[in-house]
């Protein structure tokens, strides 16, 4: 009875425990991310499971958000069940695919949102202002992909343990988020340069518009510029941006997720063949 | 499934509508957007009356300069000298806004003569929606503006037909600042 609970205990895959139960509770633990503009203007908190806006001190609704973060937060509760089950049961013959179905979930997620207001950020602040050129975007493109095909027929010649198979699968698809990255820069480089050829600056005549907005997290300054018949306005918005405590919960989720995902064994004949 | 199951219930939910499942029933950006749109400006500023001149009411001003010798008058408008002044706004906005400073050139229109330079006395004052109140104006008056003030005053009258040249304003509006240069009003 003790050998069998001894054995038992040592086959338990506990990073994949931990990462289960917090990824069941992850959805219900706060925001990640906020916006701000101005001082009420526009304060916008926002995760994977849940978005606050409110305009003008108004909050806005919306339903089709509302619904998709339901299905978010339905998913996330699935997979960290799938993770939990797969972690308690190592040796059945589903718990490998159970933990390939939700162990990098959350990983993704806070990828996402880390990138999303990095690049529109990027876009504002850079391609919005015109004058770039599409050479960069697609170079890095190109090495992102070389470099994920490389490494996935590396990684199929020559690595021979599980668990480095799946960090080299988890790379190259964070390689492949990369490149796809650039892809969208260069379209947004491309669009700026076919309809915007002086920037969002000449949009208005006699303006001046000046974009700085935060990467991620911090504060800056836009500010907008224009003679009007006999005079002249400035407008001046400060917009901050920040991480929130529910992100840094999503971190430790991911973080215990990997670490589940590729120590995971699986079934004995798989990590025999393995 | 999770991800097109939620997108058909959201927009089976309002009868297919694409603007109510994206932006709800309520919408605060149209609504301050058609607000701003039917702004009415017209009763937003109302007669500005000079209180005090160099602390002095009108009255006693009157009184005082009555009593001056023609030498003494001369004098007087030689010397520097201050106003306070008052003028009515009515924000005709539905949302609070803050005026963080005011300045212009107060206009006898009656003469066509700049009185003073002004500026907003006490500090930012607050607005909240629809509010109207009485700003104070504080102002160092130039030479033709005492001698035209000191005309009406020996006339037993006051200016009262008073407008602001090259006016500049700053507002905030929810911590987004707004400094502008305007002509007249």
């Amino acid at each position: 009875m003790k050998t069998n609970l001894r054995k038992l205990v040592r086959t338990i895959n506990w990073f994949g425990v931990i990462a289960g139960i917090l990824m069941i509770v992850l959805p219900f633990a706060g925001r990640w991310w906020s916006l701000t503009v101005g001082t009420g203007m526009v304060d916008l908190t926002t995760s994977p499971f849940g978005i606050t806006t409110t305009v003008f001190g108004q909050t806005m609704e919306s339903t089709l958000a509302r619904y998709i973060f339901l299905g978010a937060t339905i998913s996330i509760i699935i997979a960290g069940l799938f993770v939990l089950f797969a972690s308690l049961l190592p040796e059945q013959w589903w718990s490998i695919r159970l933990m390939d179905f939700g162990a990098t979930k959350v990983f993704w997620m806070a990828i996402w949102l880390v990138m999303a207001p990095l690049i529109g950020a990027f876009i504002a602040n850079k391609v919005l202002l015109g004058g770039q050129t599409l050479t960069i975007y697609i170079v890095g493109a190109t090495i992102s992909i070389i470099i994920a095909v490389l490494s996935k027929y590396l990684a199929s010649k020559f690595l021979k343990k599980w668990w480095s198979k799946r960090l080299v699968k988890l790379a190259t698809n964070v390689l492949l988020m990369i490149a796809g990255l650039f892809i969208v820069l260069a379209v947004c480089v491309f669009i700026v340069g076919k309809f915007l050829p002086s920037g969002v600056s000449g949009i208005v005549p006699g303006g001046t518009l000046t974009i700085n907005v935060p990467y991620v997290s911090g504060s800056a300054v836009t500010t907008f510029s224009m003679s009007m018949g006999g005079g002249q306005a400035t407008l001046t918005l400060p917009i901050s941006m920040g991480l929130m405590s529910g992100f840094a919960l999503a971190i430790v989720t991911a973080v215990f997720s990997i670490l589940a995902w590729i120590y995971h064994p699986g079934p004995p004949e798989e990590k025999k063949k393995k | 499934m999770l991800v097109v199951v939620p997108i058909l219930a959201a927009f089976a939910a309002h009868g297919w509508d694409p603007k109510a499942t994206l932006l709800g029933e309520s919408n605060p950006l149209e609504t301050q957007f058609k607000s701003l749109q039917n702004l009415n400006t017209s009763n937003m500023f109302g007669n500005m009356t000079l209180d005090r001149i160099d602390d002095m009411s009108p009255n006693d001003l009157i009184n005082y300069l009555q009593s001056l010798s023609l030498a003494e008058l001369n004098t007087y408008e030689q010397s520097s000298h201050s106003l306070n002044a008052t003028v009515q706004i009515a924000s005709p906005l539905d949302f609070p806004i803050k005026i963080k400073n005011i300045s212009g050139n107060l206009k006898c229109n009656d003469h066509s003569v700049v009185l003073a330079s002004a500026l907003l006395a006490g500090g930012e004052v607050s607005f909240s929606a629809h509010e109207t109140k009485n700003l104070s104006i504080i102002g160092t008056i130039t030479q033709d503006g005492i001698t035209d003030l000191v005309t009406h005053l020996l006339g037993g009258g006051f200016p009262t037909n008073i407008g602001i040249e090259n006016i500049r304003v700053g507002l905030d509006i929810y911590g987004i600042i707004i400094e502008g240069a305007f002509g007249s009003v």
